[in-house]
């Protein structure tokens, strides 16, 4: 890398380029639950970039946990479940 | 130790191992209160290339209760970014490191200060706030003290923070204490010692010439204090996302779902010492207001029932309070209610009958002028158990409280033994190498990588 080059990528620091302002956000870390994965997609309300992570913690009952964002939603969706599980088999 | 490694999972977690926590009106700006709450613990300060740093994926919370219910009424959140500036070098630092925005320094890390209040409404108080460096050594910062004052910012919300790598000031003779409960001081009367050795020993400081990473924030007394009480309860917690899916390459690993609290932090030594090796994985992961839960193991502690057993014909009085089972009141108050009026003249830090382990300060005690490194037992109102001061001998006091010395509030028939009030590790802040400072962020400056070890 150039110097020219380092030196951009090099956030410059002084004590009034520290962003000091204020700015209100939500706070994440929810826990909710709902009926069915398209559900908690919509619940979720991440852009299409995200992660977004399955668990299967009930097969039999269909229960899943969903981890998008800074959010877990429960799930029960047996048809969901049970097509997880046979495609892990595979 | 204070709560360094205290628990199985989180020492081998150090990023997120809360190591201290102090609370104090500060000495020299009585109307703020400084908390200072420790990370990353044990650091050998030669440690290079990787020095020492935060963690990107871990929350760090410092948390305020100012009326009595066990929840936080104030959190300030901080969180972590890393930016390598030459991906082409194996090195911390190509050159002198003089300014925060050096061009010699590799890789340097950046935190957000969020504010939140008890309803969960947030606030963003700083983005992009620079850290220190870690103290490499003389060659590679000449000037460790210009930078670690350039890192020191005032909020315009009005707090002063600063975060990053300190010297430890926490002094223990870690040594000899898990070395069967042995204090060097009085080796020669444990039960085993008496054969070992013929006379007193001196005490080591086991922690001295390590550094560790501190999140200081100095906030007007008034931001913190609830409406009916100058009582305020705090505690520090470190959470991860519950979800990590790692991919080899960490620019494609996945981190998701909420935060899972993994550590917390609020009286010293109380996951250290008082909760079983079975537990204390749970209780890092609990809010205090499930402390009822480990109520027994303070009335009961087994540290109580240890010292007559390792130090024969010296604790008998603690010995016969031992055996008539005597829910031990006064620990009650001291780690999980705070101490009433009327048992110490002139102070109380009580919050309500909620059990809940929180450093408690009373922000109404004004600093002292002169301290007692025993806080409170030494008859220093400012000091521990009111909050924790950065030179306080928590493991003195601890010590002293456990052997029955604050047993005798709550109960005047009771006579501590004779040895409570010499009982000691035997060390003092003057044991800590690096001089602390008296103004913010009052520890020490980190020792330097070229000189420590030596």
């Amino acid at each position: 890398m150039s110097s020219a080059r380092r030196a951009r990528a090099v956030p410059r620091v002084s004590r009034r380029t520290v962003l000091l302002g204020a700015a209100t956000v939500g706070v994440g870390g929810a826990v909710v639950s709902v009926s069915n994965l398209s559900e908690a997609f919509d619940n979720a309300q991440n852009s299409a970039d995200d992660a977004i992570v399955v668990h299967v913690r009930d097969l039999k009952n269909g229960r899943l946990d969903v981890f998008a964002g800074d959010r877990l939603i429960e799930v029960r969706d047996k048809d969901l479940a049970n097509r997880l599980a046979k495609a892990a088999k595979k | 130790m204070s709560s360094h490694r205290e628990a199985p999972e989180i020492s081998k977690d150090p990023v997120a191992d809360s190591t201290d926590l102090y609370a104090f009106v500060s000495p020299d700006h009585p109307d703020t209160v400084t908390i200072i709450a420790n990370y990353v613990p044990l650091q050998t300060p030669s440690s290079g290339p990787n020095f020492f740093e935060f963690g990107d994926d871990v929350l760090y919370e410092i948390h305020v209760d100012n009326n009595g219910d066990g929840h936080a009424d104030v959190t300030y959140q901080f969180r972590f970014e890393t930016k390598l500036n030459d991906n082409n070098t194996f090195l911390y630092n190509t050159g002198p490191i003089e300014e925060l925005d050096s061009e010699a320094w590799n890789r340097r890390q950046f935190y957000s200060v969020t504010k939140v209040d008890g309803n969960g409404k947030a606030k963003v108080l700083a983005r992009n706030v620079p850290c220190p460096p870690c103290n490499v050594g003389k060659l590679s910062i000449p000037n460790y003290k210009k930078l670690a004052d350039d890192a020191t910012f005032k909020l315009k919300s009005g707090e002063k923070v600063f975060v990053g790598q300190r010297a430890e000031g926490f002094f223990v003779d870690l040594g000899s204490i898990f070395d069967l409960g042995t204090l060097r001081p009085f080796q020669n009367l444990h039960v085993l010692g008496q054969k070992a050795f013929q006379e007193a020993g001196e005490a080591v400081n086991a922690t001295d010439r390590t550094n560790v990473h501190s999140i200081a924030i100095q906030v007007p007394v008034t931001d913190l204090r609830g409406k009916s009480s100058p009582v305020i309860g705090v505690w520090t917690t470190a959470s991860r996302r519950q979800v990590r899916v790692l991919h080899g390459h960490s620019s494609d690993d996945v981190y998701v779902g909420p935060n899972v609290q993994v550590s917390r932090l609020g009286n010293p030594l109380f996951n250290e010492v008082i909760v079983p090796m079975s537990k204390k994985d749970l209780w890092n992961s609990l809010p205090p207001t499930e402390d009822k839960n480990f109520k027994q193991f303070v009335e009961q502690p087994e540290l109580a029932r240890l010292l007559p057993a390792l130090y024969p014909g010296v604790f008998d009085n603690l010995a016969k309070l031992n055996e008539a089972k005597t829910p031990r009141a006064d620990l009650v108050a001291v780690l999980l209610t705070g101490i009433p009026e009327g048992l110490i003249e002139g102070f109380r830090n009580d919050t309500g009958d909620l059990q809940a382990d929180m450093l408690r300060l009373n922000t109404d005690i004004k600093p002292s002028k002169k301290e007692n490194r025993f806080g409170l037992l030494g008859g220093d109102l400012a000091g521990f158990p009111n909050g924790r001061r950065v030179k306080d001998d928590v493991v003195s006091i601890a010590l002293r409280a456990v052997a029955g010395a604050t047993f005798a509030l709550v109960d005047k028939d009771f006579e501590p033994d004779e040895a409570v009030a010499d009982l000691s590790q035997g060390l003092s802040a003057a044991d800590v190498t690096a001089k602390f400072l008296n103004r913010f962020p009052y520890l020490g400056l980190p020792y330097d990588g070229f000189n420590n070890p030596s």
